[in-house]
């Protein structure tokens, strides 16, 4: 557009004063009422006073219901979209480990815990000096062991005065709890003996071995008949 | 009291009602504010907006104008949050010529019925103007703010913001005469 042009245009839109201005933004002045140049003006300010409604309004229950979320006296009230869905969402996951917290030492004060949690958190609270309720047995025999520790089996094993069945018996007895019947049944293997089936379970042997320094040939007599035939335990050192 | 105070003291309650009555007053406003300048962003940050007008409602004293005027701070505290991570003022600018043709100004009273017409008019006014005198037009249009209300939110003086208003309506007359709108 020239100068000219310009020139044109603008002698054909009046000058207005502040008062005509304020109306016009105000729409209160009907397009058709408008001073020259100011018709199409009136309608365009017209047009975008009258901010669409019912696509920004069908959401108006969801934002109504966060803004009442941002309001509650509990909420976080500085900064940020407080109420937006992706923190809402960590909150929960805030309660939910809060709860946990605070719900599992309770249930474990009533003995209500499996059995296995049970005794954790016995364990875990007994170190801290709170009493909470353990399960009656142990949830495996390690834990309550009488001799937990290979150090003990191996004290036994290097001190004692006991030699043969009865160190063997000793040892087994010891690492069993006295569970073991190592020595009481049955007799000791042959010299030359040996398990009847390959098995893979050779658990124990190799430490019954090294505990008695090689002289617990009776405990294999024991596992034999315990595992119907299928331990191995001991054969070599028969 | 006033109606309008019934409405606060109970939005302040949690009244569904009443937030319901504020929601329609601030937010499609704060969307159209928005998004002549930042489109894509227009709900996201309208309703952080109200949001914050909510949080705030609990320390806001006056009537419904005041209240427009305080919540549309409000609004223009988060454009500037948005603008300053983006760094520009527009994020499509269009040529008004353009705008004016696609636009069909003849039909404006009808479009005026639409979303589509506010959208159009909105689009023209910040594709033919300067960023401040489309934020003054906007403020004084969409937002139904006085000057004094409009240079307390943009921080500029009441004189400052009578010569921008001045201009805009001038220049947007010039657009609308240029395209052989007006017979």
């Amino acid at each position: 557009m020239s100068d000219w042009d310009d020139l044109l245009y603008d002698m054909r839109i009046a000058k207005i004063d502040d008062d005509t201005m304020d109306r016009l933004l105000a729409g209160h002045i009907d397009p058709d009422d408008a001073p020259p140049g100011y018709g199409e003006v009136a309608r365009i300010l017209q047009a975008a006073s009258s901010p669409p409604r019912g696509e920004h309004l069908s959401r108006e229950v969801e934002h109504v219901a966060a803004a009442r979320r941002v309001m509650s006296p509990g909420s976080a009230s500085i900064g940020g979209a407080g109420g937006s869905p992706s923190r809402h969402r960590r909150a929960l996951a805030g309660l939910i480990v809060t709860g946990a917290l605070l719900g599992i030492p309770g249930l474990a004060a009533a003995n209500a815990l499996p059995d296995p949690a049970q005794h954790a958190v016995s364990r875990v609270f007994d170190k801290v000096g709170i009493s909470v309720p353990d399960t009656p047995q142990a949830p495996t025999a390690s834990i309550d062991h009488p001799a937990s520790t290979g150090a003990e089996i191996s004290s036994i094993a290097t001190t004692t005065d006991a030699t043969g069945v009865a160190k063997g018996a000793l040892i087994s007895s010891t690492a069993s709890g006295g569970k073991s019947q190592a020595g009481q049944h049955g007799s000791a293997a042959t010299p030359h003996g040996s398990a009847p089936v390959a098995t893979p379970n050779t658990g124990g042997t190799g430490t019954a071995d090294t505990a008695s320094g090689g002289a617990a040939d009776q405990g294999t007599a024991t596992a034999d008949q315990h595992s119907g035939g299928r331990s191995a335990a001991g054969s070599g050192n028969a | 009291m006033s109606e309008f105070q019934d409405v606060l003291i109970a939005a302040r309650e949690g009244e569904g009602w009443a937030l319901g009555r504020l929601f329609r007053l601030t937010y499609p406003r704060f969307v159209c504010y928005v998004g002549a300048v930042a489109p894509a962003d227009a709900e996201d940050v309208a309703a952080d907006a109200w949001l914050d007008v909510a949080r705030g409602l609990h320390r806001f004293e006056g009537d419904e104008q005041a209240f427009r005027a305080w919540a549309f701070t409000i609004a223009r505290r988060r454009l500037l949050d948005l603008r300053r991570s983006r760094a520009r003022r527009r994020t499509d600018p269009v040529d008004p010529g353009e705008l004016v043709a696609a636009g069909g100004a003849g039909n404006v009273e009808e479009e005026a019925m639409t979303s589509l017409g506010t959208r159009w008019a909105i689009r023209l006014i910040t594709s033919s103007l300067s960023p401040d005198q489309a934020e003054v037009v906007i403020l004084r249009v969409i937002g139904q703010l006085g000057v004094d209300e409009v240079a307390a939110i943009m921080g500029k003086r009441r004189g400052t913001i009578r010569v921008l208003q001045h201009r805009a309506l001038r220049r947007l007359a010039q657009v609308l005469q240029g395209e052989g709108v007006t017979p």
